[in-house]
């Protein structure tokens, strides 16, 4: 028998309302009487009532969820119990021999043996598992590099390295910082996600950054030397005469530090912003200035 | 690997039940920092418990006790494949005279 969710098309997680409702509306479409002459539409109808009388059994459907017995009621055959995993290596976790023979009364042999790390032959060797950490950092300190200072879950602190060009989502391994390995295995990694907090101005793409820069009305019109905040310091930069809002200036060598040591580039936008308090001055010479040169900006 | 909350719906168990018997040690999942990591050991683990409760009807404590046998038992096993390693690297003769002393009548009788 197929999977009787696969049958009744609902989640292994629906509620038995749910399933009920799915199975009623199957059984409605594809009720024999309904497609006379159909031979497949009896054998799905007859597929779709089976399957819901095996989900509707409770404790059939609990032990097919757990994995006990197939879709026919027959316990599965490759069903494992935990003896197969207790006498192998993955047992070791739970059956450790210096855990309970440790001090075998009469049996000075065993005293030695589970003494040390070197001498642990017969002890199941594991490597530790990899253990992953998020750690949120600033855009600059992910852009430029920085040292972090992460808490593991023992207590122990571990300084990490965040090398420069770092991004959102990049995971760092730090080898054998992970779990602890058993009987004298190797230790697992340290895996550290990168969460990187948004820049209040900049934006990253990619090599380059991105920023928006006010400049003022007498700067646009008549042009002059700004400065401009990049992720490497301040820069002068020189605008041009009548520059428009919208304008994009680049600054070589200003974006993210790339592996060679060399940067991308700084690129700005301009915004031309006008005085914030109502000008009485500025507002009769546009007046003046506007009746004598007219220009549009909007289509016809 | 299942996390934590699949193996609350596989399994059909209460998330104070899982965090009881992690908390005893019943079952030792890997611990990460998104939570904890289920092997199929684990799961196994988890299974055979589900089952003492149920079929064998057992109540928490006798749980403790079967659990904490099952594993000095396999533990003992353990033990005994680690000597038996050691015995094969033994000469011969040793070898035959500890099977001899094993088979020797009185050690393992039957019918006493």
């Amino acid at each position: 028998m197929r999977d009787p969710y696969e049958v009744l098309g609902v989640a292994k997680t629906a509620e038995i309302k749910d399933v009920k409702k799915a199975y009623r509306k199957l059984a409605r479409d594809l009720h024999p009487d309904l497609h006379p002459g159909d031979r497949k539409a009896e054998d799905r109808f007859k597929e779709v009532a089976a399957a819901y009388d095996f989900l509707s059994d409770a404790d059939k459907k609990a032990r097919y969820d757990r994995g006990e017995i197939d879709a026919s009621g027959t316990p599965r055959a490759e069903r494992t119990f935990y003896r197969d995993y207790a006498d192998s290596s993955s047992g070791a976790r739970y059956s450790d021999p210096r855990e309970y023979f440790r001090d075998v009364e009469g049996m000075d042999v065993f005293a030695d043996l589970f003494g040390g790390r070197a001498g642990a032959r017969g002890a199941p060797r594991m490597a530790g598992g990899d253990v992953r950490h998020v750690v949120e950092i600033d855009f600059l300190d992910a852009v430029n590099g920085a040292t972090r200072t992460v808490v593991m879950a023992d207590g122990k602190q571990l300084r990490v390295t965040i090398p420069p060009g770092s991004g959102e989502g990049d995971v760092l391994r730090l080898k054998g910082q992970g779990a602890p390995g058993f009987g004298g295995g190797p230790a697992g990694d340290l895996l550290i996600e990168l969460k990187v907090r948004p820049h209040p101005t900049f934006t990253r793409k990619g090599r380059d950054i991105h920023a928006d820069l006010p400049i003022t009305l007498p700067e646009a019109v008549l042009g002059g030397k700004v400065e401009v905040q990049t992720v490497d310091g301040p820069v002068s930069l020189t605008v041009p005469k009548g520059s428009n809002t919208g304008s994009r200036l680049r600054v070589r060598g200003k974006g993210v530090p790339a592996a060679g040591g060399s940067r991308g580039d700084h690129y700005v936008e301009l915004k031309v912003v006008l005085p914030p308090h109502p000008d009485a001055e500025l507002t009769r010479l546009v007046e003046e200035w506007s009746e004598k040169h007219p220009y549009t900006v909007r289509g016809r | 690997m299942a996390t934590f909350d699949e193996i609350l719906t596989i399994h059909r168990i209460e998330r104070v039940e899982l965090t009881c018997w992690i908390e005893q040690r019943w079952v030792r999942p890997q611990r990460t920092a998104e939570g904890y990591l289920f092997d199929p050991v684990d799961e196994a683990r988890i299974s055979l418990i589900g089952e003492l409760r149920r079929d064998f009807a057992c109540d928490d404590d006798v749980l403790g006790l079967v659990l904490s046998l099952l594993d000095q038992l396999y533990a003992a096993r353990q033990l005994l494949r680690t000597v038996e390693e050691a015995v094969d690297a033994l000469p011969a003769d040793v070898r035959a005279s500890i099977r001899a002393h094993l088979r020797s009548p009185g050690r393992f009788d039957e019918g006493r």
